[in-house]
């Protein structure tokens, strides 16, 4: 993941809320900053032809970011400051390196989003996490497609039955 | 065991044998079999996750029939599709037992995906790629639906089972896309 740590649980912002829910809103943000910043390292490595991609799942992740954090500022809760800078996973210096960084981001997106579903006590909460969980997944596996990865779905996007 | 509060199937019970003899006995035994099924006096809520069960059920018979008539190129994303849902449908058994309190059903989740019987499927034409298509859809769409409704592990399982279905039908199965 392209954060300042390794996993974004580990890092030690003192913002983070305690409570389960608002924590499990917090890191999902956390992760869409992070996500967005990644997207900019896998645009200037992608080809051309994946030029639509990037832009498409780089647009979703903005408007995810900028819905979430409406509804962080609604309910009078804590959001996460985007980092200054983030410490990649992997070195991006291949066309693969960057369709590797995006499934990897779109993949730690899935789990943040359905740890707010399992966590949020309001259904509206949870039908945004559905959401955005999905959107990763489908966003993966176009990724994977790319890559000429197979298979290009999973069974659990974001678990780990 | 000694305990201060009497059992309100003792209560029930009791009456019934003082005001009605006759109809004692059948709810005595009506009332041992509720106890032998859960336990408890209250009857069942539904299991609204028996529904997704039945779409991974179907869903992946379907595929998995699908599969066998396809050409070469897409039948082994029918293929996966068919294995992801059966992965989901195990998840449901388990989660629908852990829920009840039951222990897990001997019998797979699942028909195996041995060629020989497909019941929903024996008819002439097999299904199509637009037919899984079809189906994966109004799954996702239920299962999107279902998701938020619930709370805790069982919503982020439907959850999940609805982002697959969609990676599925949106990404795997479309000709478009696949042959890039």
């Amino acid at each position: 993941m392209t954060t300042p740590q390794p996993t974004p649980s580990a890092t030690p912002d003192p913002h983070r809320p305690d409570k389960p829910d608002a924590a499990a809103w917090f890191d999902a943000v956390a992760i869409e900053h992070a996500t967005i910043y990644g997207y900019g390292i896998v645009s200037a490595h992608s080809p051309p032809d994946a030029n639509d991609l990037v832009s498409e799942a780089l647009s979703q992740h903005r408007e995810r970011r900028e819905a979430a954090l409406k509804m962080l500022a609604d309910a009078s809760a804590k959001a996460p400051q985007p980092a200054a800078g983030y410490q990649l996973p992997i070195a991006v210096t291949t066309a693969t390196d960057a369709g590797n960084l995006a499934v990897r981001m779109e993949t730690d997106c899935a789990v943040a989003w359905r740890a707010v579903i399992e966590r949020s006590a309001s259904e509206q909460d949870r039908a945004f996490a559905v959401t955005a969980l999905t959107q990763s997944a489908v966003l993966a596996a176009r990724w994977k497609q790319v890559l000429r990865a197979w298979p290009i779905t999973t069974s659990f996007p974001g678990g780990s039955e | 065991m000694l305990s201060a509060n009497p059992s309100p199937h003792r209560l029930v019970t009791r009456r019934n044998v003082l005001v009605n003899g006759g109809r004692a006995l059948l709810a005595v035994s009506a009332l041992g079999a509720a106890l032998a099924a859960c336990g408890s006096p209250a009857p069942p809520a539904p299991e609204p996750l028996e529904e997704q069960l039945d779409m991974a059920r179907r869903d992946n018979e379907l595929a998995a029939a699908a599969a066998k008539a396809a050409p070469p190129p897409i039948a082994p994303a029918l293929l996966e599709v068919a294995a992801e849902r059966a992965r989901h449908a195990s998840a449901l058994v388990e989660e629908i037992a852990r829920a009840a309190g039951t222990p897990l059903p001997t019998e797979p989740a699942t028909s195996s995906s041995a060629p020989s019987a497909t019941p929903s499927t024996a008819m002439s034409e097999p299904p199509s790629v637009a037919d899984v298509t079809r189906a994966l859809r109004a799954s996702a769409e239920s299962a999107a639906r279902l998701a938020p409704t619930l709370s805790g592990y069982r919503a982020g399982l439907v959850g999940s089972i609805a982002a697959a279905c969609t990676a599925s039908y949106l990404v795997s199965l479309p000709p478009s896309t696949r042959t890039r």
